[in-house]
Protein backbone atom coordinates (compact mmCIF):
# COMPACT_ATOMS: atom_id res chain seq x y z
CA UNK A 1 0.00 0.00 0.00
CA UNK A 2 1.20 3.37 -0.73
CA UNK A 3 1.24 6.38 1.44
CA UNK A 4 -2.04 7.52 2.25
CA UNK A 5 -3.51 10.97 0.32
CA UNK A 6 -2.81 13.63 2.56
CA UNK A 7 -3.13 17.11 2.42
CA UNK A 8 0.06 18.96 3.87
CA UNK A 9 -0.04 22.45 4.25
CA UNK A 10 2.58 24.01 1.78
CA UNK A 11 3.05 27.09 -0.26
CA UNK A 12 2.97 27.37 -3.50
CA UNK A 13 6.17 28.33 -3.97
CA UNK A 14 8.03 25.13 -5.15
CA UNK A 15 11.52 26.41 -3.46
CA UNK A 16 9.86 27.09 -0.35
CA UNK A 17 8.34 23.54 -0.81
CA UNK A 18 11.74 22.22 -1.33
CA UNK A 19 12.96 24.31 1.65
CA UNK A 20 10.03 22.51 3.65
CA UNK A 21 11.27 18.87 2.14
CA UNK A 22 15.08 19.74 3.20
CA UNK A 23 13.82 20.42 6.53
CA UNK A 24 11.84 17.28 6.88
CA UNK A 25 14.38 14.89 5.59
CA UNK A 26 17.32 16.18 7.57
CA UNK A 27 15.36 15.68 10.42
CA UNK A 28 14.42 12.32 9.61
CA UNK A 29 18.17 11.69 8.89
CA UNK A 30 18.97 12.40 12.05
CA UNK A 31 16.28 10.72 13.72
CA UNK A 32 17.14 7.66 11.93
CA UNK A 33 20.91 8.02 12.49
CA UNK A 34 19.43 8.10 16.22
CA UNK A 35 17.57 5.09 15.88
CA UNK A 36 20.32 3.19 13.84
CA UNK A 37 22.40 4.08 16.77
CA UNK A 38 19.83 2.28 19.37
CA UNK A 39 19.49 -0.38 17.19
CA UNK A 40 23.18 -1.24 17.67
CA UNK A 41 22.88 -0.80 21.30
CA UNK A 42 20.88 -2.84 22.19
CA UNK A 43 21.10 -5.55 19.26
CA UNK A 44 24.92 -5.23 18.60
CA UNK A 45 25.50 -6.88 15.54
CA UNK A 46 28.73 -6.06 13.46
CA UNK A 47 28.79 -7.24 9.96
CA UNK A 48 27.04 -7.38 7.07
CA UNK A 49 23.32 -6.73 6.83
CA UNK A 50 21.60 -7.07 3.80
CA UNK A 51 18.37 -7.21 2.25
CA UNK A 52 18.13 -8.22 -0.89
CA UNK A 53 14.53 -5.93 -1.26
CA UNK A 54 15.96 -3.35 -0.61
CA UNK A 55 16.88 -0.57 -2.99
CA UNK A 56 20.80 -0.46 -3.97
CA UNK A 57 22.48 3.45 -3.71
CA UNK A 58 25.40 3.48 -6.11
CA UNK A 59 26.48 6.73 -6.65
CA UNK A 60 29.61 9.50 -6.32
CA UNK A 61 29.15 12.55 -5.04
CA UNK A 62 29.59 14.01 -9.13
CA UNK A 63 26.85 11.73 -10.26
CA UNK A 64 24.65 13.13 -8.26
CA UNK A 65 25.66 16.58 -9.02
CA UNK A 66 24.85 15.94 -12.59
CA UNK A 67 20.97 14.51 -11.84
CA UNK A 68 18.14 16.96 -12.97
CA UNK A 69 15.17 17.66 -10.86
CA UNK A 70 13.21 15.12 -12.36
CA UNK A 71 15.71 12.15 -11.90
CA UNK A 72 16.26 13.20 -8.25
CA UNK A 73 12.88 13.22 -7.00
CA UNK A 74 11.46 10.05 -8.63
CA UNK A 75 14.46 8.29 -7.57
CA UNK A 76 14.21 9.54 -4.18
CA UNK A 77 10.32 8.66 -3.82
CA UNK A 78 10.76 5.21 -5.19
CA UNK A 79 13.53 4.28 -2.90
CA UNK A 80 11.74 6.46 -0.22
CA UNK A 81 8.59 3.94 -0.82
CA UNK A 82 10.21 0.56 -0.91
CA UNK A 83 11.92 1.84 2.31
CA UNK A 84 8.68 2.36 4.07
CA UNK A 85 7.04 -0.97 3.08
CA UNK A 86 9.94 -2.25 4.53
CA UNK A 87 9.34 -0.34 7.75
CA UNK A 88 5.77 -2.06 7.57
CA UNK A 89 6.80 -5.18 7.06
CA UNK A 90 9.19 -5.26 10.06
CA UNK A 91 6.85 -3.96 12.22
CA UNK A 92 3.97 -6.34 11.47
CA UNK A 93 6.46 -9.43 10.69
CA UNK A 94 9.29 -8.76 13.38
CA UNK A 95 7.91 -10.56 16.19
CA UNK A 96 8.74 -10.40 19.59
CA UNK A 97 12.34 -9.51 19.38
CA UNK A 98 12.08 -6.10 18.37
CA UNK A 99 8.86 -5.04 20.45
CA UNK A 100 10.84 -2.79 22.37
CA UNK A 101 11.59 -0.50 19.35
CA UNK A 102 7.77 -0.65 18.06
CA UNK A 103 6.87 2.92 19.25
CA UNK A 104 10.17 3.99 17.31
CA UNK A 105 9.11 2.21 14.36
CA UNK A 106 6.38 3.50 14.20
CA UNK A 107 7.06 6.77 14.60
CA UNK A 108 9.46 6.39 11.85
CA UNK A 109 6.73 5.18 9.61
CA UNK A 110 4.71 7.81 9.88
CA UNK A 111 7.35 10.67 9.43
CA UNK A 112 8.37 8.46 6.19
CA UNK A 113 4.51 8.88 4.63
CA UNK A 114 4.75 12.32 5.92
CA UNK A 115 7.99 12.96 3.67
CA UNK A 116 6.42 10.88 0.65
CA UNK A 117 3.44 12.99 0.78
CA UNK A 118 5.91 16.24 0.83
CA UNK A 119 7.49 14.77 -2.44
CA UNK A 120 4.23 13.90 -4.03
CA UNK A 121 2.91 17.44 -3.67
CA UNK A 122 6.29 19.01 -4.49
CA UNK A 123 6.38 16.78 -7.74
CA UNK A 124 3.09 17.99 -9.04
CA UNK A 125 3.28 21.37 -8.37
CA UNK A 126 6.56 20.75 -10.87
CA UNK A 127 4.19 18.82 -12.66
CA UNK A 128 6.60 15.76 -12.79
CA UNK A 129 5.54 12.39 -13.25
CA UNK A 130 4.27 10.01 -10.75
CA UNK A 131 4.31 7.43 -12.49
CA UNK A 132 6.76 4.86 -11.14
CA UNK A 133 6.09 4.86 -7.13
CA UNK A 134 3.08 2.91 -7.98
CA UNK A 135 4.37 0.39 -9.60
CA UNK A 136 3.55 -3.39 -8.05
CA UNK A 137 5.81 -4.17 -4.86
CA UNK A 138 7.59 -7.23 -4.41
CA UNK A 139 5.91 -9.07 -1.41
CA UNK A 140 8.02 -9.54 1.91
CA UNK A 141 8.15 -12.98 3.29
CA UNK A 142 8.92 -13.29 6.93
CA UNK A 143 11.98 -13.34 8.58
CA UNK A 144 13.26 -16.46 8.63
CA UNK A 145 14.08 -16.54 12.65
CA UNK A 146 14.68 -13.67 15.36
CA UNK A 147 18.12 -13.45 14.17
CA UNK A 148 17.00 -12.52 11.21
CA UNK A 149 14.25 -9.83 11.96
CA UNK A 150 17.73 -8.19 13.51
CA UNK A 151 20.02 -8.51 10.47
CA UNK A 152 16.57 -7.10 8.94
CA UNK A 153 16.36 -4.15 11.11
CA UNK A 154 19.76 -3.18 10.70
CA UNK A 155 19.88 -4.07 7.01
CA UNK A 156 17.31 -0.87 7.09
CA UNK A 157 17.88 1.51 8.91
CA UNK A 158 21.28 1.49 8.15
CA UNK A 159 19.82 1.77 4.42
CA UNK A 160 17.56 4.45 4.83
CA UNK A 161 20.09 6.53 6.71
CA UNK A 162 22.31 6.31 3.48
CA UNK A 163 19.40 6.91 1.51
CA UNK A 164 18.33 10.45 3.52
CA UNK A 165 22.05 11.40 3.55
CA UNK A 166 21.69 10.80 0.02
CA UNK A 167 18.44 13.19 -0.38
CA UNK A 168 19.20 15.81 1.73
CA UNK A 169 22.25 16.36 -0.59
CA UNK A 170 20.33 16.07 -3.37
CA UNK A 171 17.67 17.86 -2.43
CA UNK A 172 20.05 20.91 -1.34
CA UNK A 173 21.62 20.71 -5.03
CA UNK A 174 18.32 20.77 -6.48
CA UNK A 175 17.24 23.69 -4.83
CA UNK A 176 20.44 26.10 -6.44
CA UNK A 177 18.93 24.93 -9.61
CA UNK A 178 15.37 25.96 -9.56
CA UNK B 1 57.59 -25.97 -4.79
CA UNK B 2 60.74 -27.23 -3.53
CA UNK B 3 62.98 -24.02 -5.00
CA UNK B 4 60.81 -21.13 -5.70
CA UNK B 5 63.07 -18.11 -6.64
CA UNK B 6 61.19 -15.65 -8.24
CA UNK B 7 62.14 -12.79 -5.38
CA UNK B 8 64.80 -10.62 -4.62
CA UNK B 9 68.71 -10.00 -5.84
CA UNK B 10 68.93 -13.16 -8.33
CA UNK B 11 71.05 -15.97 -6.07
CA UNK B 12 69.37 -15.71 -3.10
CA UNK B 13 67.04 -17.65 -1.33
CA UNK B 14 64.57 -18.38 1.24
CA UNK B 15 63.97 -20.12 4.00
CA UNK B 16 61.86 -20.13 7.72
CA UNK B 17 64.01 -20.68 10.74
CA UNK B 18 63.13 -24.33 12.20
CA UNK B 19 61.76 -25.73 9.23
CA UNK B 20 63.61 -27.69 6.76
CA UNK B 21 64.95 -25.55 3.72
CA UNK B 22 65.59 -26.97 -0.08
CA UNK B 23 68.38 -24.92 -1.78
CA UNK B 24 68.57 -25.73 -5.93
CA UNK B 25 72.00 -25.61 -7.87
CA UNK B 26 71.48 -22.36 -10.05
CA UNK B 27 71.81 -22.82 -13.56
CA UNK B 28 71.93 -26.74 -13.71
CA UNK B 29 69.36 -29.07 -14.97
CA UNK B 30 66.94 -30.40 -12.66
CA UNK B 31 68.48 -34.13 -11.44
CA UNK B 32 71.89 -33.33 -12.52
CA UNK B 33 73.86 -34.33 -9.33
CA UNK B 34 76.36 -32.01 -7.48
CA UNK B 35 78.03 -31.62 -4.64
CA UNK B 36 77.77 -29.05 -1.99
CA UNK B 37 79.83 -27.03 0.44
CA UNK B 38 79.78 -23.87 2.44
CA UNK B 39 81.47 -20.85 1.06
CA UNK B 40 85.14 -20.57 2.16
CA UNK B 41 84.62 -24.39 3.57
CA UNK B 42 86.05 -27.27 1.87
CA UNK B 43 84.39 -29.49 3.76
CA UNK B 44 81.40 -31.60 1.94
CA UNK B 45 78.34 -30.91 2.71
CA UNK B 46 75.89 -33.60 0.40
CA UNK B 47 77.95 -35.18 -2.38
CA UNK B 48 76.87 -36.41 -5.68
CA UNK B 49 75.30 -39.77 -4.63
CA UNK B 50 72.81 -38.06 -2.50
CA UNK B 51 70.09 -38.99 -4.59
CA UNK B 52 68.66 -35.79 -4.60
CA UNK B 53 70.12 -34.33 -7.94
CA UNK B 54 70.74 -30.81 -7.84
CA UNK B 55 69.09 -29.87 -4.41
CA UNK B 56 70.28 -29.58 -1.08
CA UNK B 57 68.08 -30.59 1.94
CA UNK B 58 68.73 -28.40 5.33
CA UNK B 59 67.33 -30.23 8.12
CA UNK B 60 65.43 -27.52 10.80
CA UNK B 61 67.92 -24.51 9.48
CA UNK B 62 68.52 -21.59 12.29
CA UNK B 63 70.47 -18.45 12.22
CA UNK B 64 74.01 -20.16 11.81
CA UNK B 65 73.14 -21.24 8.62
CA UNK B 66 72.79 -18.44 6.85
CA UNK B 67 75.38 -17.41 4.29
CA UNK B 68 76.60 -18.42 1.36
CA UNK B 69 76.01 -22.13 -0.14
CA UNK B 70 78.78 -23.56 -3.38
CA UNK B 71 77.42 -26.24 -5.71
CA UNK B 72 79.63 -28.12 -8.03
CA UNK B 73 78.90 -30.52 -10.99
CA UNK B 74 80.88 -33.78 -11.24
CA UNK B 75 83.20 -32.99 -13.77
CA UNK B 76 84.13 -29.62 -11.80
CA UNK B 77 83.32 -27.72 -14.93
CA UNK B 78 80.05 -26.10 -13.64
CA UNK B 79 79.60 -24.62 -10.21
CA UNK B 80 77.18 -22.17 -8.81
CA UNK B 81 76.65 -20.20 -5.77
CA UNK B 82 73.16 -19.90 -3.49
CA UNK B 83 72.41 -17.51 -0.64
CA UNK B 84 70.37 -18.44 2.27
CA UNK B 85 68.16 -16.16 4.51
CA UNK B 86 65.73 -16.51 6.64
CA UNK B 87 63.11 -14.75 7.90
CA UNK B 88 59.18 -15.28 8.77
CA UNK B 89 56.24 -15.66 6.44
CA UNK B 90 54.03 -12.68 6.39
CA UNK B 91 51.35 -12.06 9.41
CA UNK B 92 48.42 -10.48 8.04
CA UNK B 93 49.00 -6.34 7.62
CA UNK B 94 47.02 -4.01 9.52
CA UNK B 95 45.23 -1.73 7.16
CA UNK B 96 43.34 1.35 7.52
CA UNK B 97 41.43 3.69 5.12
CA UNK B 98 41.10 7.35 5.44
CA UNK B 99 38.77 10.10 3.65
CA UNK B 100 39.94 13.30 3.74
CA UNK B 101 37.25 14.56 0.79
CA UNK B 102 34.25 12.42 -0.72
CA UNK B 103 35.73 11.32 -3.80
CA UNK B 104 38.52 9.68 -2.83
CA UNK B 105 40.19 7.79 0.14
CA UNK B 106 43.33 6.13 0.84
CA UNK B 107 44.02 3.24 2.27
CA UNK B 108 47.64 2.62 4.35
CA UNK B 109 49.38 -0.52 5.88
CA UNK B 110 51.82 -1.96 7.77
CA UNK B 111 53.11 -5.17 8.58
CA UNK B 112 51.96 -7.68 10.55
CA UNK B 113 55.39 -8.36 11.97
CA UNK B 114 58.69 -7.57 10.79
CA UNK B 115 59.63 -10.68 8.10
CA UNK B 116 63.41 -9.69 7.35
CA UNK B 117 62.60 -10.37 3.46
CA UNK B 118 61.55 -8.53 0.67
CA UNK B 119 58.44 -8.03 0.98
CA UNK B 120 55.29 -6.27 -1.19
CA UNK B 121 51.75 -5.39 -1.14
CA UNK B 122 49.55 -6.24 -4.01
CA UNK B 123 46.10 -3.97 -3.66
CA UNK B 124 43.17 -4.10 -5.30
CA UNK B 125 39.65 -3.31 -4.02
CA UNK B 126 36.01 -4.32 -5.10
CA UNK B 127 32.18 -2.85 -4.68
CA UNK B 128 29.95 -4.47 -2.57
CA UNK B 129 26.33 -3.74 -3.32
CA UNK B 130 24.76 -2.91 -0.44
CA UNK B 131 21.96 -3.30 1.00
CA UNK B 132 20.84 -5.95 -0.97
CA UNK B 133 20.99 -6.66 -5.06
CA UNK B 134 22.36 -10.01 -4.93
CA UNK B 135 22.34 -10.26 -8.98
CA UNK B 136 24.74 -7.63 -8.83
CA UNK B 137 27.49 -8.67 -7.12
CA UNK B 138 29.38 -10.51 -9.66
CA UNK B 139 28.80 -7.97 -11.78
CA UNK B 140 32.06 -6.31 -13.86
CA UNK B 141 30.82 -2.98 -12.22
CA UNK B 142 31.83 -3.94 -8.82
CA UNK B 143 35.88 -5.16 -9.31
CA UNK B 144 37.76 -5.92 -8.27
CA UNK B 145 40.10 -3.21 -9.28
CA UNK B 146 43.58 -2.61 -8.72
CA UNK B 147 44.08 0.24 -5.98
CA UNK B 148 47.02 2.45 -7.39
CA UNK B 149 50.12 2.66 -4.99
CA UNK B 150 51.51 5.76 -4.19
CA UNK B 151 54.78 6.16 -6.26
CA UNK B 152 56.26 8.16 -3.49
CA UNK B 153 54.78 7.15 -0.24
CA UNK B 154 55.50 3.31 0.96
CA UNK B 155 52.48 1.43 2.16
CA UNK B 156 49.57 3.56 0.86
CA UNK B 157 47.45 3.32 -2.06
CA UNK B 158 44.42 5.51 -3.41
CA UNK B 159 41.51 5.00 -4.91
CA UNK B 160 39.93 8.22 -7.20
CA UNK B 161 36.15 8.46 -7.70
CA UNK B 162 35.24 6.59 -5.32
CA UNK B 163 31.18 6.54 -4.66
CA UNK B 164 29.95 8.19 -1.29
CA UNK B 165 27.18 6.05 0.10
CA UNK B 166 28.94 2.57 -1.53
CA UNK B 167 30.39 0.19 0.56
CA UNK B 168 34.08 -0.88 -0.79
CA UNK B 169 35.82 -4.00 0.57
CA UNK B 170 39.97 -3.45 0.31
CA UNK B 171 42.26 -6.34 -0.14
CA UNK B 172 45.88 -5.77 0.82
CA UNK B 173 48.11 -8.72 0.52
CA UNK B 174 51.59 -8.80 2.42
CA UNK B 175 53.79 -11.39 -0.30
CA UNK B 176 57.23 -12.89 0.76
CA UNK B 177 59.10 -15.64 -0.61
CA UNK B 178 57.89 -17.71 1.87
CA UNK B 179 54.31 -16.83 1.55
CA UNK B 180 51.24 -14.56 1.57
CA UNK B 181 48.71 -13.00 3.96
CA UNK B 182 45.61 -11.07 3.46
CA UNK B 183 43.15 -8.11 5.17
CA UNK B 184 40.11 -7.59 4.13
CA UNK B 185 38.28 -4.39 4.86
CA UNK B 186 34.98 -3.17 4.81
CA UNK B 187 35.27 0.71 4.05
CA UNK B 188 32.86 3.02 3.31
CA UNK B 189 33.36 6.74 2.40
CA UNK B 190 30.48 8.13 4.11
CA UNK B 191 31.71 6.53 7.28
CA UNK B 192 35.37 7.52 7.35
CA UNK B 193 35.30 10.73 5.93
CA UNK B 194 37.28 12.94 8.15
CA UNK B 195 38.32 16.01 6.87
CA UNK B 196 41.56 18.24 7.04
CA UNK B 197 41.50 20.66 9.47
CA UNK B 198 40.50 24.25 7.92
CA UNK B 199 42.87 26.72 7.21
CA UNK B 200 44.24 30.00 7.47
CA UNK B 201 42.61 30.44 10.68
CA UNK B 202 43.39 34.38 12.04
CA UNK B 203 42.69 36.14 15.30
CA UNK B 204 42.04 39.75 15.09
CA UNK B 205 41.12 42.17 18.08
CA UNK B 206 38.12 44.72 17.74
CA UNK B 207 39.23 47.77 18.34
CA UNK B 208 37.33 49.53 20.78
CA UNK B 209 35.92 45.82 22.42
CA UNK B 210 38.12 44.91 24.93
CA UNK B 211 36.48 41.94 25.06
CA UNK B 212 36.54 40.85 21.60
CA UNK B 213 38.02 38.46 19.05
CA UNK B 214 37.29 38.10 15.85
CA UNK B 215 38.20 34.58 14.06
CA UNK B 216 38.32 33.63 10.46
CA UNK B 217 39.28 30.63 8.77
CA UNK B 218 38.44 29.19 5.18
CA UNK B 219 37.99 25.60 4.06
CA UNK B 220 40.74 23.00 3.83
CA UNK B 221 42.16 23.34 0.36
CA UNK B 222 41.19 19.31 -0.28
CA UNK B 223 37.67 19.96 0.44
CA UNK B 224 35.66 21.12 -2.87
CA UNK B 225 33.26 23.13 -1.75
CA UNK B 226 29.98 22.16 -3.15
CA UNK B 227 26.07 23.25 -2.37
CA UNK B 228 25.67 19.44 -1.35
CA UNK B 229 28.90 18.92 0.81
CA UNK B 230 29.71 21.70 3.05
CA UNK B 231 31.20 21.79 5.93
CA UNK B 232 30.38 22.62 9.72
CA UNK B 233 32.77 23.97 12.02
CA UNK B 234 33.40 24.16 15.87
CA UNK B 235 35.76 26.79 17.66
CA UNK B 236 37.45 26.57 20.84
CA UNK B 237 38.92 29.22 22.49
CA UNK B 238 40.97 30.04 25.98
CA UNK B 239 42.77 32.89 27.72
CA UNK B 240 46.50 31.85 28.11
CA UNK B 241 47.65 29.58 31.24
CA UNK B 242 43.76 28.91 31.21
CA UNK B 243 42.85 24.96 30.94
CA UNK B 244 39.94 24.94 30.01
CA UNK B 245 38.47 25.56 26.46
CA UNK B 246 35.16 27.39 25.69
CA UNK B 247 33.76 25.72 22.87
CA UNK B 248 31.38 27.48 19.97
CA UNK B 249 29.51 25.92 16.66
CA UNK B 250 30.27 28.86 14.04
CA UNK B 251 27.48 29.25 11.49
CA UNK B 252 30.23 30.18 8.56
CA UNK B 253 33.52 30.91 8.48
CA UNK B 254 34.32 33.79 11.22
CA UNK B 255 33.21 34.01 14.97
CA UNK B 256 32.86 37.39 16.82
CA UNK B 257 33.92 35.97 20.93
CA UNK B 258 32.69 38.58 23.24
CA UNK B 259 34.18 36.93 26.40
CA UNK B 260 37.70 36.96 25.83
CA UNK B 261 39.55 37.93 28.90
CA UNK B 262 40.70 41.64 28.46
CA UNK B 263 44.48 41.90 27.90
CA UNK B 264 45.47 38.10 27.93
CA UNK B 265 46.39 36.52 24.98
CA UNK B 266 44.08 34.01 23.64
CA UNK B 267 44.31 30.64 22.16
CA UNK B 268 41.89 29.77 19.00
CA UNK B 269 41.47 26.52 17.09
CA UNK B 270 38.59 25.55 15.10
CA UNK B 271 37.85 21.54 13.39
CA UNK B 272 35.60 20.69 10.59
CA UNK B 273 33.08 17.87 9.88
CA UNK B 274 30.51 16.96 7.02
CA UNK B 275 27.37 19.48 7.70
CA UNK B 276 25.45 16.44 7.93
CA UNK B 277 27.30 14.26 10.17
CA UNK B 278 29.00 12.18 7.77
CA UNK B 279 32.48 10.49 9.38
CA UNK B 280 34.06 12.17 12.09
CA UNK B 281 35.37 15.47 13.48
CA UNK B 282 38.67 16.65 11.65
CA UNK B 283 41.54 17.46 13.86
CA UNK B 284 41.82 20.86 15.07
CA UNK B 285 43.51 23.01 13.45
CA UNK B 286 46.99 24.55 14.70
CA UNK B 287 46.19 27.38 17.26
CA UNK B 288 46.57 30.65 16.66
CA UNK B 289 46.70 33.26 19.16
CA UNK B 290 44.88 36.92 19.27
CA UNK B 291 44.85 39.30 22.54
CA UNK B 292 41.89 41.36 22.69
CA UNK B 293 42.06 45.50 21.94
CA UNK B 294 43.57 47.29 24.46
CA UNK B 295 42.58 50.97 22.72
CA UNK B 296 39.90 53.58 23.60
CA UNK B 297 36.40 51.61 24.74
CA UNK B 298 33.31 51.57 22.75
CA UNK B 299 30.02 50.44 23.93
CA UNK B 300 29.46 46.83 24.22
CA UNK B 301 25.73 46.16 23.06
CA UNK B 302 24.56 42.97 23.58
CA UNK B 303 23.69 41.00 20.98
CA UNK B 304 20.22 39.40 20.93
CA UNK B 305 21.21 36.91 18.05
CA UNK B 306 24.08 35.71 19.40
CA UNK B 307 22.69 34.76 23.02
CA UNK B 308 25.51 31.52 22.87
CA UNK B 309 28.31 33.67 23.08
CA UNK B 310 26.37 35.50 26.45
CA UNK B 311 25.65 31.82 28.00
CA UNK B 312 29.27 31.34 27.36
CA UNK B 313 30.47 34.30 28.77
CA UNK B 314 28.61 33.52 31.92
CA UNK B 315 29.52 30.15 31.91
CA UNK B 316 33.38 30.95 31.19
CA UNK B 317 33.93 33.33 34.55
CA UNK B 318 31.99 30.80 36.20
CA UNK B 319 34.61 28.07 35.81
CA UNK B 320 37.69 30.38 35.67
CA UNK B 321 40.06 29.47 38.76
CA UNK B 322 41.50 33.31 38.29
CA UNK B 323 39.28 35.96 39.69
CA UNK B 324 38.04 37.40 36.72
CA UNK B 325 39.36 40.17 35.40
CA UNK B 326 37.61 43.78 36.00
CA UNK B 327 35.35 43.55 33.14
CA UNK B 328 35.51 46.70 31.07
CA UNK B 329 32.13 45.68 29.39
CA UNK B 330 29.52 48.34 30.27
CA UNK B 331 26.19 47.55 31.34
CA UNK B 332 23.27 46.20 28.82
CA UNK B 333 21.29 49.35 27.62
CA UNK B 334 18.14 49.79 28.63
CA UNK B 335 15.20 48.55 26.63
CA UNK B 336 14.25 51.49 24.97
CA UNK B 337 17.38 51.33 22.93
CA UNK B 338 16.51 47.65 20.96
CA UNK B 339 15.53 47.10 18.01
CA UNK B 340 12.55 49.16 16.90
CA UNK B 341 11.37 45.94 15.30
CA UNK B 342 11.68 44.17 18.86
CA UNK B 343 10.32 47.14 20.58
CA UNK B 344 6.90 46.50 17.88
CA UNK B 345 7.03 42.84 18.50
CA UNK B 346 6.84 42.91 22.78
CA UNK B 347 4.35 45.84 22.28
CA UNK B 348 2.07 43.37 20.37
CA UNK B 349 2.64 40.38 22.52
CA UNK B 350 1.61 42.66 25.56
CA UNK B 351 -1.55 43.95 23.76
CA UNK B 352 -2.41 39.66 22.60
CA UNK B 353 -1.89 38.50 26.58
CA UNK B 354 -3.84 41.80 27.67
CA UNK B 355 -7.28 40.97 25.32
CA UNK B 356 -6.17 37.12 26.26
CA UNK B 357 -6.84 37.75 29.30
CA UNK B 358 -9.63 39.69 29.32
CA UNK B 359 -11.45 37.33 26.95
CA UNK B 360 -10.99 34.54 29.74
CA UNK B 361 -11.63 36.68 32.56
CA UNK B 362 -15.43 37.51 30.82
CA UNK B 363 -15.71 33.56 30.03
CA UNK B 364 -14.99 32.47 33.46
CA UNK B 365 -17.60 35.56 34.73
CA UNK B 366 -20.13 34.08 31.88
CA UNK B 367 -19.68 30.55 32.81
CA UNK B 368 -19.62 31.48 37.20
CA UNK B 369 -23.26 33.55 36.22
CA UNK B 370 -24.77 30.27 34.13
CA UNK B 371 -23.91 27.85 37.33
CA UNK B 372 -25.07 30.24 39.66
CA UNK B 373 -29.01 29.92 37.53
CA UNK B 374 -28.74 26.54 36.98
CA UNK B 375 -28.06 25.73 40.51
CA UNK B 376 -30.84 28.46 41.50
CA UNK B 377 -33.52 25.96 38.69
CA UNK B 378 -32.40 23.16 39.53
CA UNK B 379 -29.83 19.90 39.32
CA UNK B 380 -27.20 20.30 36.72
CA UNK B 381 -27.59 18.85 33.63
CA UNK B 382 -25.10 16.14 33.08
CA UNK B 383 -22.47 16.92 30.12
CA UNK B 384 -23.61 20.21 29.25
CA UNK B 385 -20.00 20.80 28.37
CA UNK B 386 -20.11 18.40 25.99
CA UNK B 387 -20.29 20.58 22.76
CA UNK B 388 -17.40 22.70 23.41
CA UNK B 389 -15.59 19.44 23.54
CA UNK B 390 -14.53 17.07 20.63
CA UNK B 391 -15.94 13.73 20.32
CA UNK B 392 -12.72 11.95 20.61
CA UNK B 393 -11.61 13.57 23.85
CA UNK B 394 -14.96 12.72 25.50
CA UNK B 395 -14.46 9.73 27.84
CA UNK B 396 -15.60 6.15 26.75
CA UNK B 397 -14.70 7.04 23.45
CA UNK B 398 -11.21 5.36 22.50
CA UNK B 399 -8.77 7.67 20.80
CA UNK B 400 -8.62 5.48 17.30
CA UNK B 401 -5.92 8.30 15.10
CA UNK B 402 -3.19 8.53 17.70
CA UNK B 403 0.12 8.52 15.93
CA UNK B 404 3.58 9.33 17.81
CA UNK B 405 5.15 12.51 16.04
CA UNK B 406 8.39 12.12 17.75
CA UNK B 407 11.07 9.37 18.48
CA UNK B 408 12.05 9.72 21.45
Amino acid sequence: PGPPAGSPRVSSDPRADLDSAVLLTRSLLADTRQLAAQMRDKFPADGDHNLDSLPTLAMSAGTLGSLQLPGVLTRLRVDLMSYFRHVQWLRRAAGPSLKTLEPELGALQARLERLLRRLQLLMSRLALPQAAPDQPAVPLGPPASAWGSIRAAHAILGGLHLTLDWAVRGLLLLKTRL
Amino acid sequence: TPCPQAWGPPGVQYGQPGRPVMLCCPGVNAGTPVSWFRDGDSRLLQGPDSGLGHRLVLAQVDSRDEGTYVCRTLDGVFGGMVTLKLGSPPARPEVSCQAVDYENFSCTWSPGRVSGLPTRYLTSYRKKTLPGAESQRESPSTGPWPCPQDPLEASRCVVHGAEFWSEYRINVTEVNPLGASTCLLDVRLQRILRPDPPQGLRVESVPGYPRRLHASWTYPASWRRQPHFLLKFRLQYRPAQHPAWSTVEPIGLEELITDAVAGLPHAVRVSARDFLDAGTWSAWSPEAWGTPSTGPLRDEVPDGSRGHEQKLEAAAQEDSPAPPSPSLQPDPRPLDHRDPLEQVAVLASLGIFSFLGLAVGALALGLWLRLRRSGKDGPQKPGFLAPMIPGDKLPGIPNLQRTPENFS
